[in-house]
């Protein structure tokens, strides 16, 4: 069985440390819920894992399988198997959703067999195609410039649709329902549902039950101060919902210096 | 003969002109700019628009003036099969070579499309009022030199009302090793002509050059009321060739240009890219693209010239600079007084690959009328770390990526070149470049 696993991992951001002793471990075919207030340190857990270099890790380590991937390149942790669905997808002028895709893909096929010759264009748009459909996405889109125009929900289908072609073993999705609107959070949860089909492992970081009423999570952790300080069943999440973070804050005190929520 | 530039012009060379055997009024000229270029000064650090480069390596080497013509004769510089077909017209000249091929029913309209150096002999008289016009032989030192002794050149000239669906390509080849080349060049469209016209200035085997050299040339543009051209020049030169030129275009009443350029090659180029838009209603658009790697130094000039009431211009140069290259992009947007309603754009955008690289961009406004419309623009920048990330979390290795990112820069330009094949030729060449650049 593989696995994901962070651990005692502690992050600096500009000389500030935003992560401190987290620790966590997903399995293929779990599917893990990681909530927390604003600030506090997700998005930047989503980063280290795919090796921005900006993150400075001061200790701790993340595995695959029990290997460390910390001397990776990014894109070396991509053909391990990770895919991070990004909270804020920039924008690469000039470069079409589809050539970049297939540009991505084949770099992906080649990690992994030196020989392979890449993919023809011919079975790359269909492919894509077929991927579009599970999303529920316009042809048109795979023309466009990469998340040039695009609107805040159409990036994130557009997130997820890189996810449906490059095919990763573990999957963090950066509050990818939020700038969905009803019917999209759906097709697009169905459709994370359909890859995950319980042999990816995902990350699903968000603020709301919403997106967690499609994709059933095993495992609610809340993120708080830098750290995962409640860990639970998918009860946990709606609790959140109901109450907020108030009780956590009485629970785990103001947050030390330089962290703020 | 092997001379330096300043030892060359300092002599008389006047028997030199003897060469060039056409009417008396084309010995005129010749000689009138001949006179220009010896009485001129090198141009120098004190001349605002040639004191970001040096011409001391330019200046103090020995080159070959009217070297054998057969002598040096790379392959490759002329038309392929698959040109052949898939051009109305073609013309290679230059290195010895000198093919000229046009459908018949060009032919037949009256359409020229040949050598300069051809019709200065064959058919003076096509030269005699065209020569000179648009770009004189006062311009410059290097001006004056081409407009002197010019061997070769682009010769284009469409009558009236005639319009040329299929494209038109002119390659030239003038980078003989360890030689001065000097070119003349002139497209002339008479009211209601159309056309789109590649001018490729190559020299294929150029990879493997040791020795410097020299190109100096002029291309004369002159569109007629009403005539529509599209232009996609290239400069490929070998990578030990100084490349000066002159180029301007001038437009009549209602006529309409589309000028892309780029430049790749050459270890210096400094080009004055020019136009005048002297006719009411005159539109021009000019996109341009420059890819710098090694020690390659590239100054471009840009002018915009509102002469006339109603007149558009828009401008967009993009730049890449590796290695330890150096770019310059000056540009002016020139409104006369009486040119009224116009609207004027200028935009130059420069993506910065090393630290050793040096780029400038420069942006002028010149507006002596009210009613106007006028902006401008440059940036310099790095690559993106943040979309560099984004890449290589698909799985894209950081060099991949940056070719990605360099690609679509510069395919804001090429998505401007109308024929797709070109397209595609240049998107491979800058990918080339970038190859070379990341070598280095
Ligand atoms: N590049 C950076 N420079 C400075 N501070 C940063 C940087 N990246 C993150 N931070 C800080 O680190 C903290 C954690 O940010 P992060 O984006 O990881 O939070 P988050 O939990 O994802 O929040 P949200 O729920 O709002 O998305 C914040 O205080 C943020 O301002
Ligand atoms: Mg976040």
């Amino acid at each position: 069985m593989t696995e994901l696993e962070i651990r005692n991992l502690h992050v600096l951001v500009n000389d500030k440390e935003i992560i401190r002793d987290f620790n966590l471990t997903i399995r293929q075919g779990e599917i893990h819920a990681l909530m927390g207030p604003n600030g506090t340190g997700k998005s930047t857990l989503a980063y280290t894992i795919m090796g921005h270099p900006r993150y400075q890790i001061t200790s701790g380590d993340v595995l695959i399988d029990g290997e460390s991937i910390l001397g990776l390149t990014p894109d070396e942790r991509a053909h391990k198997g990770i895919f991070l669905a990004f909270q804020y997808p920039v924008s690469i002028p000039g470069v079409s959703l589809a050539n970049f895709l297939r540009v991505a893909l084949n770099a992906r096929n080649k990690a992994v067999n030196p020989d392979d010759k890449g993919i023809s264009v011919v079975k790359f748009r269909q492919l894509l195609k077929s991927k579009m459909d599970l999303l529920k996405m316009d042809y048109q889109f795979a023309s466009r410039y990469l998340n040039e125009g695009f609107s805040g929900g159409e990036k994130k289908r557009a997130e997820i649709l890189q996810m449906a072609v490059l095919e990763p073993r573990f999957a963090i999705l950066d509050e990818t329902d939020s700038g969905l609107d009803i019917d999209a959070l759906r097709i697009v949860s169905e459709g994370v549902n359909t890859l995950a089909q319980g042999h990816i492992g995902v990350l699903v970081i968000t603020h709301y039950q919403r997106m967690l009423n499609y994709i059933t999570p095993d495992f609610v952790h809340i993120m708080y101060g830098g750290r995962i300080v409640e860990s639970g069943k998918a009860e946990l999440a709606l609790r959140l919902e109901e109450q907020g973070y108030e009780w956590i804050r009485e629970k785990y005190g103001v947050l030390p210096d330089g962290i703020h929520d | 003969m092997l001379t330096t530039l300043p030892e060359f012009f300092d002599k008389e060379h006047e028997d030199l002109l003897r060469e060039f055997e056409g009417a008396q009024i084309l010995r005129e000229y010749r000689a009138a700019a001949w006179q220009n270029a010896v009485r001129m000064p090198f141009p120098g650090k004190k001349d605002e628009a040639w004191r970001r480069i040096s011409l001391d390596a330019l200046l103090s080497t020995p080159l070959e003036f009217f070297p054998d013509k057969k002598a040096h004769l790379p392959a490759g510089t002329g038309i392929s099969a698959r040109e052949a077909v898939f051009y109305a017209g073609t013309l290679a000249t230059g290195l010895g070579i000198n093919e000229a091929r046009l459908e018949p029913a060009l032919e037949q309209a009256g359409v020229i499309f040949r050598d300069y150096a051809d019709v200065e002999r064959g058919d003076p008289l096509l030269l005699a009022d065209i020569n000179g016009k648009v770009v004189p032989p006062a311009d410059s030192k290097f001006a004056a030199a081409a407009s002197a002794l010019a061997d070769r050149g682009v010769f284009l000239h469409i009558p009236a009302r005639f319009r040329i669906e299929k494209p038109l390509l002119a390659r030239l080849a003038a980078s003989n090793p360890g030689s001065a080349a000097f070119t003349h060049n002139i497209i002339k469209l008479e009211a209601g002509a159309s056309a789109v016209v590649v001018l490729d200035f190559a020299s294929d085997g150029a990879a493997k050059q040791t020795e410097n050299g020299l190109h100096a040339g002029i291309l004369e543009i002159h569109l007629g009321e009403g005539a529509d051209l599209t232009l996609v020049e290239l400069q490929k030169f070998g990578p030990k060739l100084w490349n000066i030129t002159h180029e301007r275009a001038i437009l009549e009443r209602d006529a309409r240009l589309h000028w892309v350029y780029g430049a790749l090659g050459a270890a210096l180029s400094k080009n004055f890219i020019e136009t005048s838009l002297i006719g009411e209603g005159a539109e021009v658009k000019m996109h341009g693209f420059y890819f710098a790697g090694g020690e390659q130094v590239f100054d471009l000039d840009t002018q915009q010239n509102h002469l006339a009431a109603r007149t558009n211009s828009d401008l967009l140069y993009k730049g890449a600079a590796a290695g330890s290259s150096k770019t310059v992009w000056e540009g002016m947007i020139y409104v006369d007084p009486q040119a009224m309603q116009t609207d004027g754009f200028q935009t130059n955008r420069n993506l910065v690959l090393s630290a050793g690289a040096e780029v400038s961009a420069l942006p002028g406004l010149e507006i002596l009328a009210d009613d106007v419309r006028c902006s401008h623009g440059a940036t310099i920048g790095k690559l993106d770390e943040d979309e560099l990330f984004y890449l290589q979390t698909r799985g894209i290795p950081r060099v991949e990526a940056e070719q990605l990112i360099i690609e679509g820069f510069f395919g804001e330009i090429t998505a401007q070149v109308p024929i797709a094949e070109l397209q595609s030729e240049i998107t491979e060449i800058i990918k080339a470049r970038f190859e070379l650049a990341v070598q280095r």
